[in-house]
């Protein structure tokens, strides 16, 4: 039967779980922190892009007026030929294999002539490239039809040939004919214009030695790879692809040269790695990750140092920050690396003589190129420009690197932080259960101060709260206990008055005579009845005392009922008592007297409010290691709202006096005080059937 | 020439009223409000009987304090404790003290004078000669009705008035059980039902003080007590 208020059924919001809520938006950080990295990032690329204007500023400072650097003004219809530079030696073998990483180089020359299927009839791709004292070539032709070399035939070339033309400024002078009989390795051979004796002119074929070749047929045209010694070649060089189809016993030779149909007056211009800006560069500018290239007037790459792609150390990201943060990738595909020709805006605009900048993607989209162009004055015209080239991809390693740093440690900091939250929480709660229990059990179910509370030393709110708990159980207890002593107070106060009416009736007893007499015994009656009143309300009050100084003794309570009913049946003939008794004796360590004064209290209860010719049923049950006793008596039963108060001082439920002897209502709270005693309880409740009321005393085996 | 009884009572209405009846009966009374005055009076001239009460005035515990210093005057002096302190531990404090009883207030006035009737009787009988039909002798039990004196085993039983009524009641019809009303009209007094309890467990404890083997008061729990004669 308790009292205590119990909090709404549901899911409780301890303060725990609040705290812990709260600390989640802790998680907010790690996105400020995000949006700070963006805003880091733009920060990072303006200061980017700033860098790689100043650099190619630097870059393009010692070339000023250097005009041996660029020391040509060309027209622009002057074709040139780019010499890349090789990593390693290429085998002549016909095949492109050792090529492979070069091939996206490679010039394309297209006759413009179409056949019917809309193909172009005559093209090539030409690749240029250096390797130590050796320029390589290849040459990728689209023939359908190859005719090989006939030496017996009377015309000089009438088959499939590539005529290479080597020049300087102002004339050509060489030029070798690869012209292959079959597939394989061959020598060109050089035509030259031999006087016989009759000082006729006849074209004498002079094979080389030093131009290694090899012709390879592959699906749908040819590869040819030449090797020769560099320094064979001067400032000019053309290839012209000769096709000859044959038609009617008559070949038809059509022609496509690199430099168009000049190529073989004017071959191209030779633009070759220049090693002196490369040097310039390499002691200005080694950055990783950075390319610089140098132009000429036209935007025909001059030199080209360092490479967009580099090694990042790699972290070991796990799953979760690859999926948050877009990965750097340095397999980006690069447009522009091997080109003889840069024709971006910012070097439109810096041929111009401005220095300008520009962003743009990888054709694959994997990166973005900042590029920066600045003009190289010579002579107060653009002689050439300095272009430099850097990946985004270094600001997002970094802004990465910050976010994973940043998202570590707040993760860190929110785990220290929640915590120390759910430590203090749950600290918080303890205290507060702790207090909340001590609370409860502070007052039993009769309202009764049972026990004192810790006093928390805790100087926080908490403490007060236990502190003035502590002081206001204290004070409640005080006042129960001036509430239960007050009726012996009382009593106490009450013996002296009445002992001095009660003296000095006694005094005129001797002096009254006749019919007067008749109101001193009326008096005397009264004060009798004062005497007995005050004896009762005493009696709580001297039964705390009782219980102090009781004996215990161990006794078979089955003997001690059997004497006791044997009295009650004496002492309240004519009521009959019912006795039922476990059939083996029952051993309790009690105190005789008190327990029948208990007893005694029910019983009496009992016996005022059964109806007259009930019996009263005493059974004594043992089971669950608890002795109980019940007390039945048949009659009014009782209000429900008294169940729990019955047994508190002076309360009583009877609705008028009963021949005449007063009730204070202390007999229940004696029964009770002594059953507590005996570390039991007692509670009264209605019969099932409504008949009646049973008192039941519990107590511990 | 009366009896000579003192007094110490610091309700005045009280005091003059037993005085009065006191006095009615034939004995010379001197009352006195305090501690202070009573044992200046004392030392100069005891009476033959004291009635104190225990809180004299501001002394809470004065007639305590009286009644040592009494006994320190004389050993036999018959002492009374007449108060309004009715509690189990305030009536063995007082007969520690060597009071002969303790009443609490509410006792008539003819109670009370027998009880006073009784304690003479007993100091004069154990100046004279022995009656031999006021004894009752009950096994190693003893009873001198008239000196008020009770023996076991030829020891002598150190009892207040009121216990040794209750040992004479019960002992006189041994086998017979005495209710706690019968035992409080025959001790002359009117006390709860604790207060018998606890009296007979005082008895008992005196009589095992003489004797640990001591077993004649039964309890038949729910009707009262019973000599049980060996």
């Amino acid at each position: 039967m308790s009292r205590r208020h119990t909090a709404p059924s549901g899911i409780r919001f301890t303060i725990r779980i609040k705290l812990l809520l709260l600390s989640i938006t802790i998680l907010a950080v790690p996105y400020i922190g995000y949006e700070y990295m963006r805003e880091l990032e733009r920060h990072l690329r303006g200061n980017l892009e700033y860098s790689l204007i100043n650099a190619a500023r630097a870059i393009a400072g010692p070339m000023h007026e250097s005009y041996q650097l660029f020391p040509y003004v060309y027209s622009e219809s002057d074709k040139t030929v780019f010499i890349h530079t090789l990593e390693s030696p290429i085998q002549i073998d016909g095949y492109t294999d050792d090529w492979a990483s070069y091939l996206g180089w490679s010039d394309t020359y297209y006759s413009g002539i179409e056949d019917d299927a809309g193909e172009d009839l005559l093209s090539f791709k030409m690749l240029l490239g250096q390797y130590e004292q050796y320029l390589y070539t290849l040459l990728q032709v689209r023939d359908l039809e190859i005719t090989y070399y006939q030496p017996t035939s009377e015309q000089t070339i009438d088959s499939d040939f590539i005529e290479l033309v080597l020049g300087d400024e102002y004339q050509v002078k060489e030029r070798y004919y690869f012209s292959p009989s079959a597939p394989g390795r061959f020598n060109p051979f050089q035509i030259e214009m031999v006087p016989d004796e009759w000082d006729e002119l006849h074209e004498y074929i002079r094979y080389v030695t030093n131009i290694a070749a090899e012709w390879q047929p592959v699906t749908g045209g040819y590869n040819l790879e030449i090797a020769m010694p560099l320094n064979m070649i001067k400032d000019r060089m053309g290839f012209i692809v000769g096709n000859a189809e044959k038609k009617d016993d008559e070949t038809i030779i059509q022609k496509l040269g690199t430099s168009g149909p000049n190529t073989a007056k004017r071959p191209g211009r030779l633009l070759k790695p220049s090693s002196q800006i490369e040097q310039i560069i390499r002691r200005l500018d080694t950055t990783p990750g950075r390319r610089i290239w140098a132009l000429d007037s036209q935007g025909q790459v001059l030199a080209t140092v360092g490479n967009l792609r580099r090694d990042f150390s790699r972290h070991p990201l796990n799953i979760f920050y690859k999926i948050v943060l877009p990965s750097v990738s340095e397999r980006f595909t690069d447009d522009l690396a091997g080109a003889s020709m840069l024709q971006g805006v910012e070097i439109l605009s810096a041929l111009q003589g401005n220095t300008e900048s520009r962003w743009r993607s990888t054709p694959d989209q994997k990166a973005v190129i900042v590029s920066a162009a600045t003009p190289v004055w010579i002579s107060g015209n653009v002689g050439g420009v300095v272009v430099v080239e850097e990946t985004t991809n270094n600001i997002q390693m970094l802004q990465r690197d910050a976010l994973v740093s940043l998202v570590n440690k707040t993760l860190f900091v929110f785990l220290a932080i929640t915590l120390l939250l759910l430590a203090f929480a749950t600290r918080l709660s303890f205290r507060l259960r702790r207090l909340s229990h001590e609370a409860a059990q502070a007052i039993d179910e009769h309202g009764r101060v049972t026990g004192t509370m810790s006093v928390s030393q805790a100087s926080d709110e908490i403490g007060d709260l236990s502190r003035n708990y502590s002081a206001m159980l204290e004070r409640l207890r005080q006042y129960n206990s001036y509430l239960e002593s007050m009726a012996g107070k009382l009593s106490h106060e009450l013996r002296t008055p009445m002992a001095v009416v009660q003296s000095s009736l006694d005094n005129l007893q001797s002096r009254i005579e006749g019919k007067d007499k008749v109101y001193l015994e009326r008096a005397q009656e009264g004060i009798q009845r004062l005497n007995m009143l005050v004896t009762r309300l005493s009696e709580a009050a001297k039964l705390e005392q009782a219980l102090q100084s009781a004996e215990l003794e161990t006794v078979d309570l089955n003997r001690i009922l059997e004497q006791i009913v044997e009295g009650y049946r004496l002492a309240y003939k004519p009521r009959t008592f019912e006795l039922f008794l476990p059939p083996a004796p029952v051993m309790k360590k009690l105190s005789p007297d008190l327990f029948l004064q208990m007893l005694d209290k029910i019983v009496s209860n009992a016996v005022d409010f059964s109806k007259e010719g009930e019996p009263i049923k005493i059974e004594l049950v043992v089971e669950n290691n608890k002795i109980t006793l019940n007390v039945i008596n048949y009659g009014s039963t009782l209000p429900k709202a008294m169940e729990g108060q019955l047994f508190n001082s002076m309360v009583s439920v009877r609705q008028k006096k009963e021949n005449n002897t007063p009730h204070l209502g202390l007999g229940l709270y004696i029964a009770r005080m002594i059953a507590e005693f005996h570390g039991g309880h007692i509670k009264a409740s209605n019969l099932q059937d409504g008949k009646g009321v049973c008192f039941s005393m519990v107590f511990p085996v | 020439m009366g009896r000579t009884i003192a007094l110490v009572e610091d309700e005045a209405a009280i005091r003059e009223n037993y005085a009065d009846a006191l006095r009615r009966q034939g004995y010379e009374i001197s009352t006195y409000g305090n501690r202070r005055t009573a044992m200046q009076h004392f030392k100069s001239r005891l009476p033959e009987l004291v009635l104190i009460d225990i809180g004299l005035g501001e002394e809470v515990e004065g007639g305590f304090d009286l009644c040592r210093e009494l006994r320190g005057l004389s050993a036999t002096l018959p002492i009374i404790f007449l108060t309004a302190r009715d509690s189990d531990f305030d009536a063995i404090s007082g007969l520690r003290l060597g009071a002969d009883d303790y009443l609490t207030k509410d006792i008539t006035l003819p109670q009370l004078l027998a009880r006073i009737a009784a304690l003479f009787r007993r100091v004069e009988a154990l100046r004279n000669p022995v009656e031999k039909d006021a004894i009752v002798r009950l096994g190693k039990l003893v009873i001198d009705k008239n000196r008020i004196l009770v023996e076991w085993a030829d020891r002598k039983i150190d009892l207040t008035l009121t216990e040794f009524w209750i040992v004479h009641s019960i002992a006189h019809m041994p086998g017979y059980v005495k209710s706690r009303e019968q035992l409080m009209s025959e001790a002359n007094m009117f006390v709860d039902e604790g207060t018998i309890t606890s009296h007979i467990k005082r008895i008992r404890k005196k009589f095992m003080a003489a004797d640990p083997a001591f077993d004649c008061i039964e309890t038949i729990y729910g009707m009262g007590y019973r000599w049980n004669a060996e």
